[in-house]
């Protein structure tokens, strides 16, 4: 019986698009937190880390009640934000940690040359700190990935629309999963081996 | 004209308070490590802010805390060189002068990047990563890339340079150069300007040659290193003669007349170790000044000998000197009077 590899595919998109999201995002925020001081640092920063503390199933059903009247609505574009907001507390701590421990004699310098904050950040602060970054992006895909193709499987089985258990599309999705966690901890440690 | 009159309270308590103006060619801050001098050059360059005061570069006003003035770095066109390895390190020594030199087209841009390698001779080296070249070639490519982006004050913080490097800078480029060097050989070798910081002050400011001939005070002194420091007692006062008479703990000399003290005041007298001199114990009629002492240590340093007496009395002699001298049973040390400076 040929193999239904749709919830592979679909599990694939949902992932990449929410880590995209919640990098583009948790970059900015973390950005701000590590290089700027302003009132309110603190809440900010405990409101971005707290989804960490929600259960996967609470803040899913939240997504979905929250945009049950939007034209996403039970799509797969929930999914996306879903997995965007579970994984933003993982972007943001990687990322501002690599920002925070990063050696500000790089930035002066360039700032002293005529760059622009922007110019800055994209090609000095940036590059000087992507494996962390990059780490906590393979973790978070690896994490919407795991959960969303649990989610889709669990819904075709009580639908009827895989029999029987599809045992090799699970094992593809936690081979791609354990090499995006695998290339999470070899980027921490060559990160760590520079320092 | 360019100038510097700042003040800052830091969140560790250090308090920074300065004033002077720079100057064409080189101005050197000497101090001990904490002094406030590479928070000097935060300040000029942009980095921090001042709580208050003014900084000026070719009369344009740079920072104004009155007026709420503060220019942001990449506004002030400051070369600035950091004291740890500042080239990028995810870009080749090329990629990194063209980082500088980007506000000129690109065909100039290359013009000028390949003129600056040149010049620096590291050519050879353009299309390598920093982590690949040495130390030494990191720091010239740093300098050719404060340079390459024409800066109107160049700011060398204890960077490592030295003599022969700052004149190939001062060859590029017209910019005064403030630099923060704990050498004071290369500051009296390559400095017009020396200023003494301790504690987030100046406590002297002037050609280097002077300040360390003529240390103004005790702390100075003691910055610059000078090891023969005593407190003495003034015995006489001649201004006829234009000397003094001073007595040590155990001896007594013939000084310069001292203004403004009398007779019984307590004063601190330096002597740079290089202006005494040593004579054998037998040497007869003994010069003026000489006092008969017992030899403790002999250091021998790359071009000298450090001979160090009771009493504290430390020498500087030539490698020449000494070996003339070395058999010496007895010892003599001459403090000439022109030596010896009253603080």
């Amino acid at each position: 019986m040929p193999v239904d590899w749709s919830p592979l595919w679909l599990s694939l998109r949902v992932a990449s698009l929410a880590t995209v999201l919640s990098l583009v995002l948790g970059l900015g925020l973390a950005w701000l937190l590590a290089s700027r001081n302003f009132g309110g640092k603190e809440v900010i920063q405990a409101v971005a880390t707290f989804p960490y503390a929600l259960p996967p199933l609470i803040a899913g059903t939240y997504c979905v009640l929250t945009l049950a009247h939007s034209r996403f609505a039970f799509t797969w574009h929930i999914g996306v934000v879903a997995g965007a907001v579970g994984i933003f507390p993982l972007m943001v701590r990687g990322s501002r940690r690599a920002f925070q421990t990063r050696n500000l004699d790089y930035e002066n310098a360039a700032r002293s040359l005529g760059a622009s904050e922007w110019r800055v950040f994209w090609r000095v602060a940036l590059p000087l700190a992507y494996e962390p970054i990059v780490a906590a992006a393979a973790i978070g895909f690896a994490r919407v990935l795991t959960e969303f193709a649990a989610v889709v499987l669990v819904a075709f089985q009580l639908a009827g629309g895989i029999a029987p258990f599809p045992a090799g599309l699970v094992a593809v999705i936690v081979g791609i999963a354990l090499a995006s966690v695998y290339l999470s901890n070899r980027l921490e440690h060559e990160g760590k081996g520079r320092v | 004209m360019t100038s510097v009159r700042i003040a800052k309270r830091t969140a560790a308590g250090f308090t920074l308070d300065v004033d002077f103006p720079i100057g064409p060619g080189v101005t050197a801050l000497h101090g001990p490590p904490g002094a406030g001098k590479s928070l000097t050059l935060e300040a000029i360059a942009g980095f921090t802010r001042p709580d208050s005061g003014r900084i000026l570069l070719e009369d344009a006003i740079l920072f104004d805390a009155a007026a709420h003035v503060h220019v942001p770095p990449r506004r002030r066109n400051c070369g600035y060189l950091a004291q740890s390895d500042a080239l990028f390190p995810n870009m080749t020594l090329r990629q990194n002068l063209a980082f500088a030199a980007r506000r000129w087209p690109r065909l100039e841009r290359h013009r000028r990047v390949a003129e600056m390698l040149e010049r620096f001779q590291l050519s050879d080296s353009a299309a390598i990563w920093p982590r690949h070249l040495d130390a030494y070639r990191r720091l010239l490519g740093g300098v050719a890339r404060a340079l390459v982006a024409e800066p109107k004050l160049l700011l060398l913080d204890d960077c490592g340079i030295d003599e022969g490097r700052l004149r190939q800078i001062r060859g590029a480029t017209e910019a005064p150069i403030v630099m923060v060097s704990g050498s004071l050989d290369l500051c009296c070798a390559a400095a017009d300007q020396m200023l003494v910081f301790d504690a987030g002050r100046i406590l002297q400011r002037g050609a280097p040659r002077q300040v360390v001939d003529q240390p103004r005070s005790l702390e100075v002194a003691r910055l610059l290193g000078i090891p023969n420091l005593f407190q003495a007692t003034i015995a006489a006062l001649d201004p006829g003669r234009n000397s003094s008479r001073l007595e040590f703990d155990h001896f007594a000399l013939t000084g310069p007349y001292i203004p403004a003290h009398f007779k019984g005041n307590r004063v601190w007298v330096a002597a740079a170790a290089e202006n005494l001199r040593v004579h054998p114990g037998s040497v007869a009629p003994p010069p003026i000044n000489t006092v008969p002492l017992q030899l403790v240590r002999i250091s021998h340093h790359a071009h000298s000998v450090l001979l160090e007496f009771s009493s504290k009395v430390v020498v500087n002699v030539s490698y020449d000197e000494f070996a003339r001298q070395k058999d010496n049973k007895d010892w003599q040390v001459e403090f000439p009077p022109e030596a010896l400076r009253v603080l």
